[in-house]
């Protein structure tokens, strides 16, 4: 599979947000280190789910913290209503701040809504 | 094997009955509003828990030394942040309510926050000889500042959403909300004059904390015994066993109560008075939820312990964040999360340490949370929230409990995971396949 967008921002939707801000961080770091991303303009931010739909319109897919899962279908009907893809994030990797597998799931995510 | 095996159904029940709950509950439009309104409020709170702090400072030198004079001497300026932040909370309470409701049914804050700040004092506050009677201004107003602040901010909506205000054409939008607002702060107003005559006639002459409090004082204490502590931690434990946040989902109801009992319990230690309750906001966030909600910092020191490589390494990622009592880095990364073979102790065992933490509160052998403090680590958290050195002992006591009550199911895990040999996923070769440098 290989990357063919131009730019990936995914928005990070969670509780009140003291875990995913650390989760954020990380993957920013990943970004910055990465040479294989250079060419892609990546963003990623965090907000509380209440505000999802105040900013959705600026972001390309749509990543959910696992502790809000009850709240996915909720959500995923905003994103459908905007067309963007949305998945809840691995809890394994959540729990772990494994900011690299969330990066390339949000990756994977994006090339399966562009149909590849 | 056997014991897991029999738990799924469990876990299937839960995932079918018990998730939509929790949704349900977090739309619920009231429930919502009170909860991020009072979680706005512990900003208050936690600021005005300094003064409590610095006067037990004080108190720990001796009688008679200049030091404790000094402080005995400044008495009442130390005290003054504690009197205009939890002697005034109702007032707080209206402001941040009516701001998330406001917020929440798209109407204009500012005005949704004066009417329901008008209403509050209408209602809490008591004429007395010409004198305005400002005591029930504290915790003692915090329910009706509540109800009240979210039936103002419906009030207004109404109008406002029906078109039953003043509108001039042309005006600038500030001005326009101004006039928009006059109708439906006037009809609050009204009939909060009326409704509070009705209630001084019928009761004599009680204003309507004084009647709440009266008539429901058994459902107020109610929440701080035994019984419903072993509940809520229940509850919220098998929350977070399918992996939701309980303790977002269940504060909505409770942290009224518990925000009425450390009012009332900064005040007992102010006047030097013994402390009423068990159940304020950090007994619960650190006491209850010791290093996280189900004393999880015990499952991390067993994990940094662990035969498996792959739990130690969770251990070590999870062991800061259990200082701080946070505990999503080992519910979801060892997991215990669906994971059956932690059930029993994590759903059954949290809550019956946290009835046994109450007794010692209860016993007075450790000074129950007279303050409000946030982000501090442990143990030190435990110790500013009761400004006892007791509670340093007591923190220590809850962790090595826990320790003894995981270890069995933990060690049954362990044993499971290090006989799963390791294969590689889908996912893993979906990310593989990436061919990125990370």
């Amino acid at each position: 599979m290989k990357i063919t967008f131009q730019r990936l921002h995914i928005l990070l939707v969670c509780n009140l947000g003291a875990s995913t801000g650390v989760m954020v961080t990380k993957m920013k770091e990943i970004v910055k280190q990465s040479e294989k991303l250079k060419p892609i303009d990546i963003e990623i931010k965090a907000y509380p789910a209440g505000e999802l739909e105040e900013h959705i319109q600026n972001f390309d897919v749509i990543l959910v913290g696992p502790q809000i899962k009850h709240q996915f279908a909720q959500l995923s009907e905003i994103a459908k209503r905007y067309n963007k893809p949305i998945e809840v994030i691995d809890t394994q990797d959540y729990g772990m701040v494994n900011g690299g597998n969330i990066l390339k799931s949000a990756i994977l995510l994006k090339l399966h809504a562009e149909g590849q | 094997m056997s014991q897991p095996t029999k738990l799924n159904g469990i876990i299937q029940f839960l995932e079918r009955y018990f998730a939509p709950i929790a949704a349900k509950v977090e739309k619920q439009r009231y429930i919502s509003s009170i909860k991020n309104g009072m979680i706005g409020l512990m900003a208050v709170l936690m600021i005005g828990s300094f003064s409590l702090i610095i006067m037990a400072i004080g108190n720990m030198f001796p009688e008679g030394s200049s030091i404790r004079i000094f402080f005995d001497q400044n008495h009442d300026l130390i005290n003054l942040p504690f009197q205009f932040t939890f002697g005034l909370l109702s007032i707080y309470a209206a402001i941040s309510i009516a701001y998330n409701h406001a917020r929440q049914l798209k109407i204009p804050f500012l005005h949704s926050i004066i009417g329901a700040t008008i209403a509050t004092l209408i209602f809490n506050v008591k004429i007395v000889k010409g004198a305005l009677d400002t005591s029930f201004l504290d915790s003692k107003g915090l329910f009706i500042a509540i109800i009240v602040s979210l039936l103002t901010v419906e009030l207004m909506a109404f109008f406002i959403k029906r078109k039953i205000t003043i509108r001039f054409k042309g005006l600038p939008d500030g001005i326009a909300q101004t006039f928009e607002a006059l109708i439906p702060l006037f009809t609050v107003l009204l009939a909060s004059v009326l409704i509070n005559g009705l209630v001084l006639g019928l009761t004599g002459g009680k204003n309507l904390p004084e009647a709440f409090t009266h008539f429901l004082a058994p459902t107020f204490d109610s929440i701080d015994t035994p019984y419903a502590i072993w509940l809520i931690s229940f509850l919220e434990m098998l929350f977070w066993f399918i992996g939701l946040n309980g303790y977002a989902i269940l504060v909505g109801f409770v942290l009224p109560f518990m925000t009425k009992y450390l009012g009332e319990n900064a005040a007992a230690f102010a006047a030097r008075q013994p402390i009423p309750h068990v159940f304020a906001p950090n007994f619960w966030d650190y006491f209850l939820g010791c290093t996280g909600s189900g004393v999880t910092g015990a499952i991390v020191i067993l994990a940094l312990f662990s035969k498996s490589k792959e739990l130690r390494t969770i251990g070590k990622a999870s062991s800061v964040p259990a200082i701080f009592t946070i505990s999503e880095p080992v519910v979801f990364g060892l997991p215990i999360v669906y994971n059956p073979y932690l059930f029993i102790p994590f759903v059954f065992g949290t809550p019956t340490l946290g009835v046994l933490t109450y007794y010692v509160f209860k016993f007075g052998w450790v000074r129950a949370p007279i303050a409000n403090v946030g982000g501090i680590p442990v143990p030190i958290a435990q110790y500013l929230s009761t400004m006892d050195w007791r509670a340093i002992i007591l923190t220590i006591a809850i962790i090595a409990a826990g320790v003894l009550m995981y270890y069995p199911f933990f060690k049954m895990y362990e044993r499971s995971l290090l006989a799963k040999a390791k294969e590689k996923d889908q996912r893993q070769r979906d990310f593989d396949q990436l061919d990125l440098d990370f």
